[in-house]
């Protein structure tokens, strides 16, 4: 290690040695980071206290502006006594749990499947990037054509075991698990790609090991594999859980939050409340309290986050 | 620390976003006096399926008008998205659309808010004389016209001409006969199903539980629009007999999931004997293109027997409305006047099943001797929907998310009532989202 | 030496792993060139009789796709500059740099790159109206950057963290400054890192539909997915239309996309987690 001060040491002991320039790096590194974090608080850290503001006031909309009055509580009070809130809520909350625990379950399924695979393994990868890649709402239209009850595919191919022509969107069950087949499509690949990462990092004589104690594979599997995958399981979860929770997309095409409004996720029923019923006030609302309970899953899963900070700081 | 640094991130961001609105606020484009000017006209396509009334009103206008052109802009599909894209543009001061179509419902939302131009104070007040006074007054909120009537809606009952003649069946007046009727056809393997209409989680669910209520001898709202009218003891009847219709295979399942033109293409494609749909599905049910053409009746909407005679039908409709943040207001105000002008509504009625808003058009004769839709709509009692309430959006989807689960299952007809009116109750009073 | 057997059950699974990844894709293609009666006839059919181009003339000349396309293209290339030119300078800063309150910083940057959009859309709105900013492409394009950004510094961050310092140490010898160092000699060896950020923000961005859908849904501004989400006709859906504008839309971030596959690969691996 040089004494130079510039170049960026990497063990604790550059770091906090005194020689060289130590303040012209600590401001070059100020001046580096904050157009960046000047951004994102502009941009999202100031527009969420803004809407916390806004859902505890009237917005009075007109064509030259805005204002609020009437400081109160009264949104939250529509919000937290409306069904169609609590609906929204238990279907935001059951789907990103259905979900997610679908969307593992298959993704190391199929993460288990790339990593035996020698030929073809690229074409494969690459496949499965493609879903990923996809505009959402065009994979929504896709479906919503492929469900559709007259002339679908999946409409008639589940005809042909069925007394009647089934409507897949036409109840609150069917329409959830369209929504569900819809998400696990492009979403699957992209969790298996992850996984593979993790499985990759296995040292193979962990495994020679366990089969020269007899250890089937159904076994060294539980036993050995899914436990030396758990951080990477976990990142993945993570990430899944906090974006499923934002689903917006694909019932906005797909069922537009139907039947009744039973497939209407909490993101969906805040854009309406605002932009359909112009109630700014309460829309806020909603976004706001979705923002708070993504927040205190945040601080729960706080610890994870520190972990991939300095798991990485580490290395 | 981190604390201290954001906050003084924000105050630096808040100077930032007012440097940005200084530079960038002013960047209003100005009108070009001189050559013809463009205004855009959002609206779906409509009047006949292979004749679509966009193109040749747009097409004679510029003939008549060569300093304007008119540029259409296709709306979305569904009434509710169209009216949520067309909020967030308006609300967001976008100059285009200049002229768009929209729902009769919309006009006092739309007013209060300030999406439209009170096109009322823009023009002679002659020039509502020639429109029904109702309508005109559907159109405007606080006493200014916000909209100009383009065409004028309501329900009817289409039917199957050849089927009802083959079983020397006669033109049914109630749904019960509707019903029966159904039963008859789908035995004889004739048709699948026997109505088809508009069960789906939007706006036009709304149009029918309104109309079936009116049936039924109740309706959403009392007469005064102060309360729920959902209890009154037709109505349960009314609901039970709507979901039976689904229940007992005369409308096919998938009705939770139809709007317009999916209960139109059962009709068209030869699955469904009976259509409640528009005025318009009569002229694109005989077009070339649909499976039935040539053998398409149409009659006033049935009353139910549990009823009181009430051939209840829903008025709907599309006004225009001008952007009020158009650069093209008078052009806009040229457009709009010209699309409900007496030579282009007459222009319109010969080439679709579209009903004239102009009085002297709509009641001229040799404009009834074209229209069956217009003879036919002198049985239907119009009923329209509680629209003058500032709530009535969430009127409407309490309305239509609580029928459209009891009609896929979830809820029965007695608690579809009970929920009904406590969600309309909450919504006149402002209290749902 | 055991012989691979063809029938493998590794073999049958990705077989049944590719139909089902590509079915749904072929039916986009083969529905984009199915005449519309062809579109609704029962049972489906597994190819055209009468092969079409006719919507994908529909497509770009009745409705205004290649609008949406340039909108997108435009919108999501400018976005994707943003964040890799500040990505690249904050991420090397919290890498390589000495800084009080990294941690913090770092753990807020992850917890916003998952933070619901619906959570913000409100107030954004409402301060775009207030400084004109609806319906333009800076009205999407700066909040696109400061979505992204955190999860595109993320990454550059943890590709620094790798790359060895020997280099920067002589360019430093040789008295370059820091941001010549960075552009000199980092750029040069974070250009994975540079290129999995970059298509990782390029494909949110083409992708992103809620505020896009909100603060841009005038005709003129609207990107491919608002415009296909909004596309109507009164009397059906225009399924063969949406998916012939659907083909072409795809078609530049699936090329993107398998081009630099192993960059989207490398960057899936390396930590950073993002759909």
């Amino acid at each position: 290690m040089t004494a130079h001060a510039w170049p960026p040491g990497r063990t604790r002991a550059a770091r906090t040695r005194p020689g060289g320039r130590p303040p012209r790096r600590s401001r070059v590194a100020w001046w580096y980071t904050a157009p960046t974090l000047l951004v994102v608080a502009l941009v999202t850290i100031f527009p969420i206290g803004f809407s916390v503001v806004m859902s505890f006031s009237r917005v009075e909309l007109s064509s030259s502006g805005f204002s609020f009055t009437d400081w109160s509580t009264d949104n939250y009070a529509a919000v937290l006594q409306s069904p169609v809130w609590r609906e929204a809520l238990v279907f935001t909350v059951l789907y990103t749990l259905v979900s997610v625990a679908v969307e593992l379950v298959l993704g190391v399924l199929v993460a288990l499947v790339l990593e035996r695979l020698t030929a073809a393994r690229g074409w494969l990868m690459a496949l499965l990037l493609i879903p990923w890649a996809m505009i959402t709402v065009i994979s929504a239209q896709l479906w919503s054509y492929i469900f559709n009850s007259a002339y679908g595919a999946a409409s008639w191919l589940l005809g042909l075991f069925t007394d009647e022509p089934p409507v897949i969107l036409g109840t609150p069950a069917s329409a959830f698990s369209a929504i569900l087949v819809a998400d696990v499509w492009k979403t699957t690949p992209f969790v298996a790609i992850i996984v593979l990462a993790g499985l990759v990092t296995i040292d193979r004589s962990v495994y020679e090991a366990a089969e020269m104690d007899g250890s089937g594979p159904w076994s060294t599997f539980w036993r050995i594999t899914l436990p030396l995958l758990r951080t990477t399981l976990a990142i993945a979860v993570l990430f899944r859980v906090l974006q499923a929770f934002g689903i917006f997309d694909l019932p906005f095409v797909l069922t537009s939050g139907g039947p009744g409004t039973s497939t209407q996720p909490l993101a969906l029923l805040g854009w309406r409340v605002m932009f359909q019923n112009l109630n700014m006030g309460a829309g806020a609302a909603v976004a706001a309290s979705t923002a708070l309970i993504v927040f205190l899953a945040c601080l729960l899963c706080l610890r994870a986050f520190r972990a991939q900070v300095g798991e990485e700081e580490v290395r | 620390m981190v604390w201290r640094s954001q906050r003084a991130v924000t105050v630096i961001a808040a100077g930032l976003a007012l440097g940005l609105t200084a530079a960038c606020g002013s960047g209003g484009g100005s009108a070009d006096d001189d050559g013809p000017v463009t205004i855009t006209w959002q609206a779906a396509p409509f009047g006949d399926r292979s004749d679509d009334a966009r193109h040749y009103l747009v097409d004679a206008f510029e003939r008549e008008h060569p300093g304007i052109d008119v540029e259409v802009v296709s709306a979305p599909t569904n009434v509710d998205t169209n009216r949520a894209s067309l909020a967030t543009q308006i609300l967001g001061q976008a100059s285009t659309p200049d002229v768009y179509n929209g729902d009769v419902s919309w006009a006092a939302q739309f007013a209060s808010a300030g999406l439209a131009l009170p096109i009322g104070d823009h023009v002679a007040a002659g020039f509502w004389d020639k429109f029904d006074p109702a309508t005109v007054a559907g159109a405007s909120f606080e006493g200014t016209a916000y909209g100009v009537p383009l065409t004028l809606d309501q329900s009817f009952l289409y039917y199957r001409e050849d089927l009802l003649e083959k079983h020397g069946l006669p033109v049914p007046t109630t749904w019960e006969e509707v019903a029966e009727q159904s039963e008859i056809l789908r035995e004889a393997g004739d048709v699948d199903y026997g109505v088809a209409w508009q069960g789906a989680s939007y706006e036009g669910l709304t149009c029918v539980v309104n109309e079936f209520l009116a049936a039924g001898g109740g309706g959403l709202v009392t007469a005064d629009g102060s309360r729920p009218d959902v209890a009154a003891p037709g109505s349960r009847g009314a609901l039970e007999f709507l979901g039976g219709l689904i229940d007992d295979g005369v409308s096919p399942r998938a009705t939770t999931t139809y709007q317009e033109p999916q209960a139109l293409q059962a009709f068209t494609g030869g699955q469904a004997a009976f259509l409640r749909n528009w005025s318009y599905a009569y002229d694109t049910a005989n077009a070339a293109g649909s499976g039935v053409a040539g053998r398409v009746g149409v009659t006033a909407m049935p009353a139910l027997e549990q009823g009181d005679g009430t051939r209840a039908s829903t008025v709907g409709g599309w006004n225009v409305y001008i952007n009020p943040h158009t650069r093209q207001q008078e052009a806009a105000l040229t457009f709009v006047q010209w699309l409900t002008g007496a030579e282009t509504q007459r222009l319109m009625a010969e080439r679709s099943s579209t009903i004239p808003t102009v009085d002297s058009v709509r009641n001229a004769p040799e404009v009834r001797e074209l229209s069956p839709v217009l003879r036919a709509s002198a049985d239907n009692d119009l009923v329209s929907r509680p629209t003058t309430s500032p709530y009535y959006t969430q009127v409407s989807q309490a309305t239509y998310t609580t029928v459209n689960s009891m009609l896929s299952g979830s809820l029965s007809a007695s608690e579809a009532v009970r929920r009904l009116a406590s969600d309309i109750e909450a919504a006149l009073a402002g209290r749902r989202l | 030496m055991r012989r691979r057997r063809v029938f493998s059950p590794v073999h049958l699974g990705a077989f049944v792993i590719a139909l089902l990844v590509a079915l749904p894709l072929y039916w986009l293609a083969v529905s984009s060139l199915k005449p519309g009666a062809e579109l609704g006839s029962l049972p489906p059919r597994l190819w055209p009789q009468n092969p079409t181009t006719e919507h994908y003339t529909e497509a770009f000349a009745d409705y205004n796709f290649a609008r949406y396309m340039l909108n997108s293209l435009l919108v999501a290339t400018v976005s994707t500059a943003g964040v890799l030119a500040l990505s690249l300078f904050s991420g090397y800063a919290l890498a390589r740099l000495p800084m009080r309150g990294k941690r913090p910083i770092l753990v807020g940057l992850l917890m916003i790159s998952v933070f619901p959009t619906v959570s913000v859309i409100t107030p954004l709105y409402l301060i775009e109206r207030e400084i004109g900013w609806l319906n333009s492409y800076q009205g999407l394009i700066v909040p696109y950057i400061a979505f992204h950004l955190p999860f595109a510094v993320w990454i550059m961050r943890n590709y620094l963290l790798r790359i060895p310092a020997e280099m920067e140490e002589s360019a430093t010898v040789d008295g370059a400054g820091p941001t010549r160092t960075v552009l000199q000699i980092i750029v040069p060896q974070a250009l994975p890192g540079l290129f999995t950020a970059g298509v990782f923000t390029f494909t949110a961005t083409y992708t992103e539909f809620l505020m896009a859908l909100t603060f841009n849904s005038e005709d003129a501004f609207r990107t491919v997915p608002v415009g296909v989400a909004l596309f109507g006709a009164e009397f059906e859906v225009p399924y063969g239309t949406i998916f012939a504008g659907s083909m072409a839309a795809i078609l530049p971030v699936v090329i993107l996309v398998l081009v630099f596959r192993r960059a989207v690969v490398s960057g899936l691996t390396s930590g950073a987690v993002k759909g």
